[in-house]
């Protein structure tokens, strides 16, 4: 007895499943490099886009250059509005000397000589002299500190003073007398930043 | 039998084969991509940052342009107090504009005035601003710079006071940094040390600036 076996379909499902499996993998191949060309292109459009837009903004920014160029009389005018500009703070930098004449006027300046007064940037001020004796160098510093709150035209104890930290750094007597060195930081009344004038 | 196993290998075979090339291509397309990718994406960032500030700059250019008319009727109708602005800050140290305001003021105060002199701190001060110009943007405005001067006079305690007076009121602006006394109140001789400014002329505000 013999048994006939048709082997013929199992070779063809062996073929059916390759062929599924070769276009599977194909499939998945094709999908992924469609993906990759497709950021890459969506990519190199965005990049071209950015191009074509800064290209635009140059030429649109090259023709206002050609206009403000264009304007007659605008690098005068423009040097006017930035020098105005400046003024203001440069005007606040001043110091007003007179407002320390006006208390050394009261400190009897016949017996409290000056010989020189400095002012540095951040407007603390060095007053060197002579006096007669000690009495006068100290009525000089008292005459400082109550500069505009008890001395000077239009003192008031409201107000505030025109010099603060009034020292006496030196003082020693010498030959024609007593050489005086005092310190005084000028507040904002007594320069440009306080409208002093 | 053994044929068919044969043939099934075979497809097999075939089959492993062609996977194997297209996973090598794959990753190698993968790979290009993601190279290209890359290099885009950096671009694309730097044209971003280059679109904002030409975004930016065109914005002030137009806003700049608008506003010129303005600035240029604004300062034509000055008429002659534009002089003042410019005798007030000028675009250089203007010693000969100085010395003739000097020599104005301390002859109203009733000061002989003996010498004006620029002292060193002035040429340090003209250094350094033009150091600050070269390296400067062009869209903001050079700073003003110092200009350290001295002057001696003859005169009395009263005319000082004048002197003195006429400095703090300056339309120049002038700081006094330090004055010198000799002599009695009838007769004074001294010597104020001050400094005035003068800014460098304004320049349109159109530079370049690179985008990293």
């Amino acid at each position: 007895m013999s048994i006939l076996i048709n082997l013929l379909p199992d070779v063809r499902q062996a073929k059916l499943r390759e062929r599924r499996r070769k276009q599977m993998a194909s499939g998945i191949a094709v999908m992924v490099w469609v993906i990759c060309g497709g950021v890459v292109v969506l990519l190199s459009v965005y990049v071209a886009g950015q191009k074509v837009a800064i290209n635009v903004l140059s030429g649109s920014i090259k023709d206002k250059e050609s206009k403000l160029q264009s304007i007659s009389g605008l690098p005068d005018a423009l040097n006017a509005e930035e020098h105005l500009a400046s003024l203001g703070n440069l005007y606040s930098k001043r110091v007003y000397m007179t407002k320390f004449f006006d208390a050394y006027q009261q400190a009897d300046p016949q017996d409290a000589v000056l010989n020189s007064l400095t002012v540095d940037a951040s407007n603390t001020m060095t007053v060197t002299g002579e006096a007669k004796t000690y009495a006068d160098v100290a009525k000089l510093d008292r005459a400082l500190a109550a500069s505009n709150v008890q001395v000077g035209t239009n003192a008031k104890a409201s107000n505030q003073p025109y010099f603060t930290n009034v020292n006496i750094s030196s003082v020693n007597a010498d030959s024609k007398g007593v050489g005086y060195t005092i310190t005084a930081v000028m507040a904002s009344g007594a320069t440009g930043g306080g409208n002093g004038q | 039998m053994a044929s068919n196993a044969i043939v099934k290998q075979q497809e097999q075979l075939s089959g492993n084969n062609l996977i194997i090339v297209l996973t090598l291509i794959t990753l190698l397309a993968v790979g290009v991509a993601g190279l290209a990718a890359k290099a885009l994406i950096g671009s694309i960032t730097l044209d971003n940052k280059v679109l904002k500030a030409k975004n930016l700059a065109n914005t002030n250019l137009q806003s700049d342009v608008d506003a010129a008319p303005k600035l240029v009727d604004a300062y034509a109708a000055l008429g002659t107090q534009a002089g003042v602005i410019a005798d007030a800050l000028p675009d250089t140290t203007d010693f000969p504009g100085l010395i003739v305001v000097l020599e104005n003021m301390t002859n109203d105060a009733g000061l002989r005035l003996k010498s004006v002199a620029p002292t060193t701190g002035a040429t340090a001060a003209t250094a350094t601003g033009t150091t600050t110009t070269a390296s400067g943007d062009a869209s903001q405005a050079p700073p003003p710079q110092p200009f350290d001067f001295s002057l001696s006079f003859d005169g009395r305690y009263d005319t000082l006071l004048k002197l003195l007076d006429h400095l703090e009121k300056s339309a120049r602006p002038m700081r006094i940094t330090g004055l010198q006394i000799t002599g009695s109140g009838s007769a004074l001789s001294g010597t104020v040390t001050a400094e005035t400014y003068y800014q460098d002329k304004a320049q349109l505000p159109l530079s370049t600036e690179t985008i990293k």
